[in-house]
C-alpha cells in the first residue's frame, strides 16, 4: 500500500488537485506577500516601485503573523515579492522565520543583490523556486530599461542559482526600452536550460498614478505589444509548436494562454478564489494590479480573505467577451479591465487590440505553415 | 518509541495532510508528502512519539481494517520513514 506521495512539480499533478479543492472550498492556499516597494532598480513601467522611497510599512514581525494566521487558514504556498524583496534589511529575518513554518516559498527578485551573505542564505535554506526578471541581454538595455547597468550581475546570479540546484524561471517583461533583446534573452534561457515566459502586455497602473515621461516613452503600442508577444512565441517554439499554436489561436480553440473570463462572465482564474495578495503596507487583494481595500493588521486575516472573496463573487468581467471568438488565448481578466477603464465590466481597449492583432499574425502563420506543407 | 524527526511539519489543508520540509530540510526534499488518511493518524501520533503497538491500535480503532493487516501497514510505513530519514 501506498501511503505517501512525493510531489514535487508545483505546476501539475498533486498542487493542481489542491488548487482545485481549495477554490471550491475557499481556502487561502496560495498567498503573496509584497515586502516592500523599495527597488535597487527604476523600471518605468514598474506598478510597485515608487523611486525614494525609503520606508518598510509593516515590520519583519508584522509579516510573520500575517502568515502564521494564512497557514492557520491553510496557505501553503507562499511568493515573496516586492519592490525588490532582497533590498530589505531584515529580509534573512523574515525568510528564516516563514521558512520554518511549513510553507512552500518562492520568490520574485530582480538576482542582482545577490551578495555572498545572501548566496548562503539560499543554499542553506532554498526556496521551492527563484522567478527572476530578465529585462535584457546586456548592460546597455539594462541601464536603458532599469537605470542599472546590471546584466553581467544577473546573468552570473542565475547561473549560480542553477548550479545550485535552487529551480530557477525567467520573466521577461518587454517594453520599447528592451524589444530589441526578446531572442538574446530566449538564447540566454536557453543555454542555461532554464525556463523563460515573457510579457508584453504592461498593466496601465492603477495603485498609484505617476506623471512619469519615462513610463509613457516605455509603452508599447497594441499592435506592436502583440508582434512582441508573437516574436518571443515564435523563437521560443518549435516550428512545428508555434504553427500549431497559431492554427490553434485562428480556429479558436483553446491554447496554453491564461484566459480568465468565462461563460458567466465570472473570473476564471484562482484569484480570490484560493489565492491572495498584501501590498507593502498591508492591504490584501485578490490581485496585486488592482489595489488592496483590506487592511490585515487593523481588520485581520480572516476578515480581509472573508471580503476580498466576497469581492470577487460579486465581479462580472464584460458579456462582450463572452461571445468573442478569440477568448480562447486573449489575456482579458480582471485586472486587465480594471487597470484600463477603471471597473471591471468594460472591455479593456489596449488588450483587445492587442490580441486581434495577434490573431491576424497567427492568420498570416497559418497560410505560410500550409504553403510549407506543415499541417 | 517511533517519533518524527523537527525537519518536517504537518499541514491540515481542508482534509488534507501534507508533511512539509522546513529549514534546512527543504534543501534534502524538493517538494511535499502528501498523506493517506491512514498515514495521516500515523504522522499525527509521530509527531509526540508512540510506540508501534500504539499505531496498530489506533489504526484498528479508527479504520476499518484487521490487527494482521494493520501490523503489516503501520512497518511498511515506518520502513518508508526510515528510508527517507524522517523519522
Amino acid at each position: 500500500m501506498n501511503f505517501m506521495g512525493y510531489n514535487t512539480d508545483r505546476e501539475n499533478g498533486y498542487f493542481q488537485y489542491l488548487h482545485n479543492k481549495s477554490c471550491s472550498s475557499g481556502i487561502p492556499f496560495s498567498g503573496t506577500f509584497e515586502l516592500t516597494s523599495r527597488c535597487n532598480f527604476n523600471c518605468s513601467m514598474c506598478y510597485v516601485h515608487s523611486a525614494g522611497c525609503s520606508k518598510e510599512y509593516l515590520s519583519a514581525d508584522d509579516w510573520k503573523n500575517i502568515a502564521g494566521k494564512a497557514a492557520e487558514h491553510g496557505m501553503l504556498e507562499l511568493l515573496l515579492t516586492g519592490g525588490e524583496p532582497l533590498i530589505r534589511d531584515d529580509f534573512d529575518k523574515i525568510y528564516l522565520s516563514l521558512i520554518e513554518m511549513g510553507l512552500v516559498i518562492s520568490l520574485n527578485t530582480n538576482a542582482s543583490l545577490l551578495t555572498e551573505e545572501k548566496k548562503k542564505l539560499l543554499a542553506e535554506y532554498p526556496p521551492a523556486r527563484m522567478n527572476i526578471s530578465l529585462y535584457g541581454a546586456d548592460n546597455k538595455t539594462y541601464e536603458n530599461m532599469c537605470g542599472v547597468p546590471a546584466f553581467d550581475t544577473v546573468s552570473e546570479n542565475i547561473i549560480w542559482l542553477k548550479n545550485e540546484g535552487i529551480p530557477v524561471k525567467i520573466n521577461s517583461t518587454v517594453t520599447s526600452k528592451n524589444c530589441r533583446d526578446i531572442e538574446k534573452t530566449i538564447d540566454f534561457a536557453k543555454k542555461i536550460d532554464v525556463p523563460i515566459k515573457n510579457t508584453t502586455y504592461i498593466f496601465p497602473r492603477s495603485r498609484e498614478y505617476h506623471s512619469d515621461k519615462n513610463y509613457f516613452d516605455a509603452l508599447l503600442t497594441a499592435k506592436e505589444s502583440a508582434q512582441c508577444r508573437m516574436r518571443f512565441l515564435e523563437y521560443s517554439k518549435t516550428r512545428g509548436e508555434f504553427y500549431d499554436l497559431c492554427r490553434r489561436m485562428t480556429s479558436g480553440i483553446e491554447t496554453e494562454n491564461v484566459h480568465a473570463c468565462s461563460e458567466d462572465g465570472l473570473m476564471k482564474c484562482r484569484a480570490g478564489k484560493d489565492s491572495f495578495w498584501i501590498d507593502f503596507s498591508g492591504k490584501m487583494s485578490f490581485c496585486g494590479l488592482v489595489p488592496g481595500k483590506f487592511d490585515v493588521l487593523s481588520l485581520g486575516f480572516e476578515k480581509c480573505w472573508e471580503s476580498v472573496k466576497n469581492q470577487c463573487r460579486a465581479i462580472r468581467l464584460p458579456s462582450e467577451c463572452d461571445s468573442c471568438p478569440d477568448k480562447s488565448f486573449c489575456g482579458v481578466c480582471a485586472a486587465s479591465c480594471f487597470c484600463e477603464k477603471g471597473v471591471f465590466d468594460k472591455v479593456p481597449d489596449y488588450m483587445c487590440e492587442m490580441t486581434k492583432t495577434m490573431k491576424k499574425i497567427a492568420c498570416d502563420y497559418s497560410i505560410m505553415s500550409e504553403g510549407d506543407g506543415i499541417v | 518509541m517511533f517519533k518524527l524527526k523537527k525537519t518536517v511539519v504537518v499541514r491540515k489543508i481542508g482534509d488534507d495532510y501534507i508533511l512539509v520540509p522546513v529549514g534546512k530540510s527543504s534543501k534534502d526534499y524538493k517538494g511535499v508528502f502528501s498523506l493517506t488518511p491512514v498515514a495521516a493518524l500515523i504522522i499525527d501520533m509521530l509527531n509526540i512519539g508512540a510506540q508501534k503497538e500504539e499505531l496498530v491500535n489506533s489504526v484498528t480503532n479508527e479504520f476499518d481494517i484487521d490487527e494482521t493487516t494493520a501490523l503489516k501497514d503501520v512497518e511498511i510505513f515506518l520502513e518508508r520513514l526510515s528510508e527517507i530519514d524522517l523519522i
